[in-house]
């Protein structure tokens, strides 16, 4: 099977900055793929290119393995940056327009309004809506051709909380129907409640790719004993232990999510090990993330 | 003509459009067919034109009526130009442009659908000029017979190159300047004033090579207006032009061809 989006080698420069830099990137089909990074990271410079819009000065990219014209984009449903649609028309009337312009029919105009909630007001104009109101809107035009692929820039940008939730839901119960959905965000709390894979951007340039779970399974332990050794030997022979690492304080163990604290400790006393130190530090995607951006700054 | 029916999608339920719309169809009906009126208005008042009663004026007859009134709807066609700014200046605004090539349009495509509202307005000037002349016509023409009617029927068309030739060129300078107040101040600056003035100084002003005074009659809106030259002359027994010359549809096609260029070389290589 093609993937889903494949990059390769893009680069965009404006004057003073080098909004994209070099950046190869593939999607598979069924993924959640999260574009994390800082503003003014190249996220959306970079979804600009691969939607028709802004011009890259080199580089390529297709769509599902061969594509990279129009005909591409109608079999997407995307929103770039802040909803766009015609303020004096309302919902069903704008939705109309996409749906031309999709080569599909009128068919599905009410059950995508009523999939984001939307039914009650779809005769009003669009300028009479409030943000949320707005952003489900862009999600209903992204929707209407069912497309296999959705792309997200930021959908949760400048919402209250409440409305950040339900468009969280919307995406993960969209992502359940086997859709393949590339999110853009700043928020790293966002893509790890939302996303299965993702890559870290900054200026322009890919600084890692990884699967969201790879980070979760690896949570780590730290433990200590007055005999360092006995206490190394013991957890190396413990179910779940990825790995043990010693640092000058601490014994790092890497271990597996079926691996609790509780059954740790227990399995140690009885090889004989009392612990005398255990925390559990879970290995969020903001420390990986942390981590990666540190990184790349002492390369530098 | 899907092309078309997007436009229309877009257009169908805004006020503006049809405020305008309506303006520029009734601006020339209204115009156009009451100047037997306004001459018994004129004859009332005791005017006349050296002695001639000037009810009996034949602005009406076939086939002069056909010029006189396409000559009078090309001062109406600042309003297919308006319609053409705010529709365009609205897709920078709304952010909708971006939007449509995001959805799946081409950006060829997206000025098919420009352009198909360009032939629209071109055809409904067309329409209603000729309904107007030949129903006036009909009505005060003293020998309404065929062969005089369809005679200068070439005007109509002519008329609709004027229209297409001004929207074109509005087309191009709101793609340049984008917003639509700027794009229309500047629009009729240029056509009411900066070009005529231009074009007086290219052919009286004694400083300037002939080259100029040769050039003066292609400028853009020039161009537009040497289509259809002013027909009213002729009653007061003055020579006047009735007929295209091959220069000046040749300027005219020349000009489309250049709008249209830079409209599809500027819309190719912006970035949205």
């Amino acid at each position: 099977m093609h993937n889903i989006l494949e990059i390769n080698q893009l680069h965009k420069r404006y004057k003073r900055i080098h909004a994209v830099d070099g950046l190869t990137l593939s999607v598979k089909p069924g993924q959640v793929f999260g574009l994390l990074g800082p503003n003014g990271s190249g996220k959306t410079t970079t979804l600009g290119i691969v939607l028709g819009v802004i011009r890259s000065n080199s580089g390529q990219y297709t769509w599902f393995g061969k594509d990279h014209s129009h005909a591409a984009r109608q079999k997407l449903g995307a929103i770039l940056e802040t909803p766009s649609f015609y303020p004096y028309l309302n919902a069903v009337n704008n939705l109309k327009i996409i749906a031309r312009i999709k080569g599909v029919g009128n068919g599905r105009i009410d059950d995508t309004l009523k999939q984001v909630g939307l039914y009650d007001r779809r005769f009003d104009a669009f300028k009479t809506y409030s943000l949320g109101m707005k952003q489900r809107l862009a999600i209903a035009a992204a929707l209407l051709s069912d497309p296999e692929v959705l792309i997200l820039d930021e959908p949760t940008n400048g919402l209250d909380p409440q409305g950040i939730a339900e468009i969280r839901q919307l995406i993960i119960e969209i992502a359940k129907s086997g859709k393949t959905i590339i999110l853009a965000s700043h928020l790293l709390d966002e893509v790890q409640k939302v996303c299965s894979h993702f890559a870290v951007l900054q200026n322009g340039k890919k600084l890692y790719e990884g699967s969201v779970e790879e980070l979760k399974a690896s949570d780590e332990m730290v433990v200590n004993a007055e005999n360092r050794d006995q206490l190394k030997r013991a957890a190396e022979s413990i179910d779940g232990v990825i790995s043990v690492k010693e640092t000058d304080h601490h014994i790092l163990l890497k271990v597996s999510e079926t691996l609790n604290a509780e059954e740790l400790n227990r399995q140690l006393m009885d090889a004989g090990v009392a612990l005398n130190h255990l925390t559990k530090k879970q290995n969020s995607l903001e420390q990986r993330f942390l981590e990666i951006l540190s990184q790349n700054q002492s390369n530098n | 003509m899907r092309y078309l029916t997007i436009e229309w999608l877009k257009l169908k339920y805004y006020k503006i459009f049809w405020i305008l719309s309506i303006l520029y169809v009734l601006g020339m009906v209204i115009v156009g067919g009451s100047w037997m009126f306004l001459m018994e208005f004129l004859k009332n008042q005791g005017a006349s034109f050296e002695g001639i009663d000037p009810t009996v004026l034949p602005l009406y007859d076939f086939p002069d009526v056909w010029q006189n009134m396409s000559y009078i709807a090309t001062y109406f066609n600042v309003f297919p130009s308006f319609i053409v700014v705010i529709s365009m200046t609205n897709e920078f605004s709304y952010r909708t442009l971006r939007q449509n090539i995001i959805d799946g349009l081409s950006r060829e495509q997206f000025l098919l659908s420009k352009l198909s509202l360009i032939v629209g307005m071109t055809l409904l000037a067309m329409v209603v000029v000729f309904f107007l002349a030949f129903f006036t016509g009909l009505v005060y023409a003293k020998d309404p017979s065929f062969s005089l009617i369809t005679q200068d029927l070439f005007f109509i068309p002519t008329l609709g190159l004027t229209v297409f030739l001004y929207c074109s060129f509005a087309l191009l300078v709101s793609l340049l300047l984008k917003r639509s107040g700027f794009t229309i101040v500047l629009l009729f600056m240029y056509t009411l004033i900066f070009e005529p003035f231009t074009v007086l100084n290219f052919e009286h002003n004694p400083f300037l090579p002939g080259f100029f005074k040769t050039i003066a009659p292609y400028m853009p809106v020039e161009a537009i207006n040497n289509l259809i030259h002013v027909p009213f002359q002729k009653y007061i027994f003055q020579e006047i032009q009735d007929y295209l010359t091959f220069s000046e549809v040749f300027a005219a096609i020349v000009w489309a061809f250049v709008y249209w260029g830079l409209i599809y070389w500027i819309v190719r290589r912006k970035d949205l």
